[in-house]
């Protein structure tokens, strides 16, 4: 009898926190999941680098962002030419018959970008880099590539397809071709 | 020892029902997640088939009916309904690359029919030639939406079709419907109206580019003069690789005297700088006026051989992290008219002054001696077109590109409008008004 008692306060102890944990869990997954991540408005802001821009003429404020956000996903550690290179291919795209005609159409096709696939497209962009003058030098009609329609990394490429693609020009680890 | 082992047993119980429940949630919720997904490249694919099923229809209508009021509206449904099925297309998993034929095809619809209905309004009837276009499209609209519906038994027995498709790279796979579907458009012939996804466009050869060949060794010395007079020192200058395309280049790698790097490409016939890029890093504040770095561009302009370059509209300045930079675009000007497509574009180091960005390819693709018509219509015949709510500041001719890679001489008429500046650009022949922009740093 006298060990029964612990036993029982075990059970009890065990039972209630059990239910409690799984309550939490519950409650956790399916209300985080009904209301979605919570990001407030500001958050938002500072994550696609709004605060950056102290001044100047923008003509499209959200596609340089959005263009910046990408050669920050696709391209953050790649030489300064590279980045524009990426910028300029997704704005050849946009001008090709071959793809979507819009920016966020190009860039969310689905399997086009990695980064939009691994989620390293909403990687904050960090202060100091140069991935935002890369997204205007783009939009400026800088491109280092000569017109190209795609780029891929030889060392991580998974799609072998790509490899029936004619490379124009290679910069920093990317290929760039048509 | 009784109660402890109880203890370890309960608390493993504990944590393999909390797992197992966390477990259970996560997969439930991950399995609405795909459905929900599910459903939107369902969707895609119904909205794809409805409008491709339109399309198919009207094109015959174009070939059927005449009256030019039925035809007029036809073809402005072809032309809307082509862009929906081109934007829903865009949205099915296919992979990059793998709907190239089916997405050119349907762009090529679209701006066909703009292009038809525009020479239907100037002309009164479509031309014969985009009429055969439009015939030979709706031959191919038909193998497409023919395609489509076979497809539909498998789309619609649950959710499982697109799971062949949850990978990047899915082209190799066996019976790849959706690359099937785009193998059937890859011989539609080719196309040629006045629209920018025209294929006569795909195949244009710069204009400007003339003279002899450069070997890599010169192209190492031009680049060298150009640095001098960017206002940089270069320490080291070698040529990387050569480039194919549009303007056969070297490309070349600058390194600074700070061990910072810059990157150039030079034309092989004729040694033209096509682009030149420094990322130089200065954090200070912008030193030099704009008036300033306009004359420094002007005078790196000359040296590089340019004759009669005025900035025009669309420079800008910023300040960032990154550095300051002033770009400023200058176009030709023949006889006083400004040559819009003939355009250099230069990025310059606010701090001071020094030329860190060299775009020159709209200008060795466009630049030639142009034959200027007179204009039919007066300044004050123009004029008369804007509303009399607004300011005019300013009105001169100038040549702009269209999108079908043509020139045509008009009016530029910068007007103020509640504290904007507008710039409206009017046929000088016509009358008609080719393009609207509105001037941000005004």
């Amino acid at each position: 009898m006298k060990n029964t008692k612990p036993i029982i306060k075990y059970f009890v102890l065990g039972t209630v926190a059990t239910l409690l944990a799984v309550g939490a869990v519950l409650y956790f997954a399916v209300f985080a999941g009904i209301t979605g991540d919570p990001k407030s408005q500001e958050d938002a802001e500072n994550y696609m680098g709004l605060s950056d821009i102290a001044q100047g003429a923008v003509t499209n404020l959200t596609a340089e962002q959005l263009l910046a956000r990408a050669i920050n996903g696709e391209a953050r550690g790649e030489p300064y030419e590279g980045q524009v290179a990426v910028g300029a291919v997704i704005l050849n795209r946009m001008a090709s018959p071959d793809f979507p005609n819009t920016m966020a159409g190009v860039i969310y096709q689905p399997w086009a970008f990695t980064s939009v696939h691994d989620g390293q497209i909403d990687l904050p962009i960090e202060e100091g880099t140069t991935v935002l003058q890369a997204a205007r030098d783009a939009l400026n009609g800088w491109d280092p590539t000569n017109g190209c329609l795609y780029f891929w990394n030889p060392d991580t490429a998974t799609s072998s397809w790509i490899w029936t693609r004619q490379v124009v020009v290679k910069i920093g680890k990317h290929n760039f071709g048509i | 020892m009784k109660i402890k082992k109880i203890y370890l047993y309960v608390t493993s119980m504990l944590v393999a029902i909390l797992l197992a429940s966390y477990g259970i949630v996560m997969s439930d919720k991950a399995g609405q997640i795909k459905r929900d997904l599910d459903s939107q490249y369902d969707r895609a694919y119904y909205d794809l088939t409805m409008y491709m099923n339109n399309l198919e229809g009207l094109l015959a209508e174009t070939i059927i009916v005449s009256h030019p009021e039925n035809t007029s509206d036809t073809l402005e449904q072809i032309w809307k309904q082509a862009d929906l099925a081109e934007e829903n297309l865009g949205v099915l998993p296919a992979g990059q690359g793998v709907f190239a034929s089916t997405s050119k095809f349907l762009n090529q619809l679209s701006n066909l029919a703009e292009a038809s209905k525009d020479a239907l309004h100037l002309r009164g009837d479509v031309p014969e030639n985009y009429r055969t276009e439009l015939k030979a499209l709706h031959e191919y609209a038909m193998v497409l939406t023919q395609d489509l519906e076979e497809m539909e038994p498998l789309v619609s027995q649950g959710t499982h079709f697109w799971d062949n498709y949850v990978e990047s790279d899915n082209s190799g796979k066996d019976n790849n419907i959706l690359s099937g579907l785009d193998e059937d458009l890859k011989n539609v012939p080719e196309i040629v109206y006045d629209g920018q996804y025209s294929d006569h466009l795909q195949k244009s050869t710069p204009k400007s580019l003339l003279g002899e060949f450069i070997s890599s060794h010169q192209a190492i010395e031009f680049m060298r003069a150009i640095i001098e007079d960017t206002g940089a020192v270069a320490k080291e200058i070698k040529v990387t690789t050569e480039t194919e395309g549009n303007i056969p280049c070297y490309s070349l790698e600058i390194t600074m005297m700070d061990g910072s790097k810059a990157t150039a490409n030079i034309s092989k016939q004729g040694g033209l700088l096509v682009w030149y890029l420094w990322n130089k890093v200065s954090t200070d504040d912008v030193n030099i006026t704009m008036a300033t770095a306009k004359a420094y561009g002007a005078d790196f302009l000359a040296c590089l051989g340019y004759e009669n370059m005025l900035p025009t509209h669309g420079d800008t300045v910023y300040n960032s992290t990154t550095g300051n930079v002033i770009t400023i675009n200058y176009c030709y000007q023949q006889n006083g008219v400004a040559i819009y497509p003939d355009l250099v574009k230069l990025r310059i180091d606010g701090t001071d002054g020094t030329i860190i960005g060299v775009e020159a390819s709209g200008y060795i693709n466009c630049h030639t001696n142009r034959i200027l018509d007179d204009p039919k219509l007066s300044i004050e015949d123009v004029q008369k077109y804007i509303s009399n709510d607004v300011v005019i500041n300013s009105t001169t001719l100038c040549v702009i590109p269209t999108d079908f890679g043509t020139e045509i001489l008009v009016y530029e008429l910068n007007v103020k409008y509640k504290d904007k500046i507008y710039l409206i650009y009017i046929n000088s022949q016509t009358g008609k008004e080719e393009d609207i922009i509105i001037k941000e740093n005004s």
